[in-house]
């Protein structure tokens, strides 16, 4: 329910980074969503829409990928997904479990048209660039698995921007 | 920065009402609500500052926000930094506000079954406190279900209950937190990682 919240945080450090680094024309969106993000994916993929209109990111799609509910069992330390955040360890039974996986919420890449003339271009047919993966910064569970990646490159959402 | 998050109602600011005079650390209190002062106003009262976010019909604070609120506190020498969040159980869970960690705060009249309802925020709680304990003979309260629930949730959560206007348990929760303040502290002189939880 608070989709266009978290949507419009995006879009913004989307836009800072685009300026900043001058990027071309952005094509698409990355972003993954972990399974326990209280977000309809649908709800998202609409705010998104409606948020870049008259930006540096108009016309660009975002794609969702999602990450399931992952955790780690306090009795014998096996990793599991669940479809939720409470069934049990299914190797000893237990419980309980510590949340490792399902809270991320961070851009993966983005994909920027590629300028033929450029000699940094990464695919010269021109189907669009890829930056990443990796590094956004993510809210939530600090070992739901922020990647190694850039983390400066890619924008974060959910941190502090400016007013 | 302690982020406390919790139903209206849940008795969150009568926790810090509590926690304050006990804590004997430096604090200030920024208070998240639609409308009014009133929150902060309390907090006031103690002698502690306390800063006022309304949010006009937002559902939960945003870590932009809470920047905006720093700026109006005197920081210096300040040890703990409360965060109390709009009453609500959904949302706030979803924002992270630069916070050490979470904590779920839940009423003993609420009921024992809401861990397991509203699981993303009881998952990432750094700490889980059942306050209004005074009420348990009043109310129907299943106590091993709820923290059964939270256990399955949360193992590691740190766990209270609370009776915020007699003060019982109130001790146990502030040397809790000076614990928390004490290996943030050592963790920073060693330049390693704080921890989360």
């Amino acid at each position: 329910m608070h989709e266009m919240s978290l949507i419009e945080a995006l879009v913004e450090s989307l836009e800072e980074t685009a300026r900043r680094d001058r990027w071309p024309r952005v094509d698409r969106v990355s972003l993954v969503v972990g399974a326990l993000r209280q977000v309809v994916p649908e709800v998202m993929v609409f705010c998104y829409q409606v948020a870049v209109e008259d930006t540096a990111l108009a016309g660009s799609r975002l794609d969702l990928v999602f990450r399931p509910i992952r955790r780690r069992c306090a009795a014998c330390g096996v990793v599991y997904e669940g479809e939720d955040a409470f069934s049990p360890c299914p190797a000893c039974g237990s419980p309980e479990a510590e949340l490792v996986g399902g809270m991320e919420l961070y851009v993966e890449s983005v994909e920027v048209e590629a300028d033929e003339d450029d000699a940094d271009s990464a695919d010269a047919a021109g189907d669009g660039e890829r930056r990443g993966p990796g590094g956004g910064g993510e809210e939530g569970s600090g070992e739901a698995g922020c990647p190694d990646g850039e983390p400066d490159r890619l924008p974060r959402i959910g941190e502090d921007h400016p007013a | 920065m302690v982020n406390l998050i919790g139903s209206p109602g849940s008795g969150k600011t009568t926790l810090l009402e509590a926690t304050l005079p006990r804590l004997g650390l430096r604090a200030a209190v920024v208070e998240g609500d639609v409308a009014t002062e009133r929150d902060a106003e309390r907090i006031r009262a103690l002698g502690v500052q306390s800063v006022q976010i309304n949010t006009q019909g937002g559902c939960h604070l945003e870590a932009h926000l809470v920047e905006r609120a720093l700026a109006r506190l005197d920081l210096t020498g300040m040890d703990v930094l409360f965060v109390e969040n709009v009453g609500n159980l959904v949302c706030p869970a979803e924002f992270d506000l630069g916070e050490d960690f979470k904590v779920a705060v839940s009423s003993v009249p609420e009921g024992s079954d809401k861990p397991l309802k509203y699981p993303a925020l009881f998952s990432q709680a750094g700490a889980v406190l059942l306050t209004k304990t005074d009420l348990l003979p009043a109310v129907r309260f299943d106590r091993g279900l709820f923290w059964g629930d939270v256990g399955r949730l949360n193992p590691r959560a740190s766990r209270f209950e609370m009776d915020s206007l007699s003060g019982e348990g109130v001790e146990a929760w502030c040397e809790w937190l000076r614990g928390r303040l004490e290996g943030k502290r050592g963790s920073d002189r060693r330049g390693s990682p704080a921890e989360g939880r």
